[in-house]
């Protein structure tokens, strides 16, 4: 089963295009605003090597592939949703 | 081969901020064959944090407006034949007409082009600065600075960017050490004001600095020189803001032969227009003197009516 975790900061236009971008495609999915959660943001900085927001973490059969920022295309084919 | 009447636009307007964005409104609203074609709605404005003087709006936020700058083009344009989410990688000249090429390897013919790609962060060209980047290194606070919570920060510049970045981040970080090459700030009455009140908030003034610093993973803080002196500091930083200005983004028309000013902006007359006949540029990519929102804008509008002038008078 697929697992979509995105973590944002509620000041993150891109952060906000993400979270639309999962509405429109029906992408159910997790998020975890790294402003307040100091342990998100700990968890987020340490799997993905740096500190920029929104970070998309898609799991599926122990597999995890990370998207830094809104990268459509990338998150399109780790989603397996049209563009 | 000759270009067919029917495939050429009227106006591609270039970019998606508050220039281009009412550059299209008004396009649209002239029936006039208009293409928008840009990447994040909003442009600058998207990462601009709190906004209090756009005129009608007390206040807003940059997401905010972005949407509703995306909502005022979705009531006018619902398909790809008036909109393109890409960047423009070229624009060059054909015949007499424009050619706009597209990230993707499309192209797209048009008598004029409204050129409002804005510009982007100005780098400090120090050791440390691009490893960093990301990992410390930012040139958003607005996007990046909640990451920082409890940690010290430093911000780098003299302007109303880093003046905005240091009064957000004095309620996140621990500590903020500001860093200004000059010996005060350049800005907003209503915003230097409020420094001496910020207790966590410490101002080095004629301080440039001349190094990142990390631990190999992340960034750890900054090296600085007192201009006069020549001494030495090291600011311990987890996270450093670059706001040192921007500057304008060209590369997609280096070689179109555009007057520039010795700031490298386009230069523009009253009515918009630039050196190149059905060219013209608006907002922060030209030489106008007030790199604002509401000023953009304004030049959003007079470029598309002076678009409608010039296609009546070439006789479309």
């Amino acid at each position: 089963m697929r697992t979509t975790t995105i973590y944002t900061t509620p000041t993150c236009g891109y952060c906000k295009m993400a979270k639309e971008f999962f509405k429109e495609h029906n992408v159910v999915y997790t998020e975890k605003d790294v402003a307040v959660d100091q342990a998100a943001a700990e968890e987020m900085i340490e799997k993905s090597g740096q500190m920029g927001v929104p970070v998309t973490i898609v799991s599926e059969d122990g597999k995890e592939e990370f998207i830094v920022g809104f990268d459509k295309s990338r998150l399109s084919s780790a989603l397996g949703v049209s563009a | 081969m000759a270009l067919e009447h029917a495939d050429v636009y009227d106006v591609v307007i270039v970019g998606l901020g508050p220039a281009a964005i009412t550059a299209a409104i008004y396009s649209y609203r002239k029936r006039a064959k208009t293409l928008l074609i840009g990447k994040d709605f909003g442009g600058a404005v998207l990462i601009s944090g709190e906004i209090e003087n756009w005129p009608g709006v007390v206040h807003t936020d940059g997401i905010e407006l972005s949407q509703k700058f995306q909502e005022q083009i979705k009531k006018y344009c619902t398909d790809v034949s008036c909109f393109d989410q890409s960047l423009v990688t070229k624009i060059e000249r054909r015949e007499d007409l424009f050619r706009v090429h597209n990230e993707h390897g499309r192209f797209y013919d048009t008598r004029t082009v409204i050129y409002a790609t804005g510009r982007t962060p100005r780098k400090l060209g120090v050791p440390g600065e691009e490893e960093y980047r990301n990992k410390g290194v930012s040139y958003c606070a607005v996007c990046d600075g909640p990451l920082f919570g409890g940690k010290d920060v430093a911000v780098i510049g003299g302007g109303n960017s880093a003046l905005e970045a240091l009064l957000m981040l004095t309620n996140i970080a621990s500590k903020v050490t500001a860093v200004n090459i000059n010996p005060a700030f350049k800005g907003d009455e209503i915003y230097i004001q409020q420094l001496p009140k910020l207790s966590n908030v410490e101002v080095v003034y004629n301080g440039v600095t001349t190094a990142i610093e990390g631990d190999g993973k992340f960034a750890t803080g900054i090296v600085l020189e007192e201009k006069e002196t020549k001494k030495k500091r090291k600011i311990p930083a987890r996270g450093i803001f670059v706001e040192i200005g921007s500057l304008p983004v060209l590369h997609p028309v280096k070689d179109l032969g555009l007057e520039l000013n010795t700031y490298n902006e386009v230069v523009v007359n009253k009515t918009c227009g630039t050196n190149i006949p059905g060219f013209y540029a608006v907002g922060d990519i030209t030489d106008v003197r007030d790199k604002q929102i509401v000023v953009a804008a304004g030049m959003g509008c007079t470029a598309a009516l002076s678009v409608g002038e010039y296609l009546v008078k070439t006789g479309r």
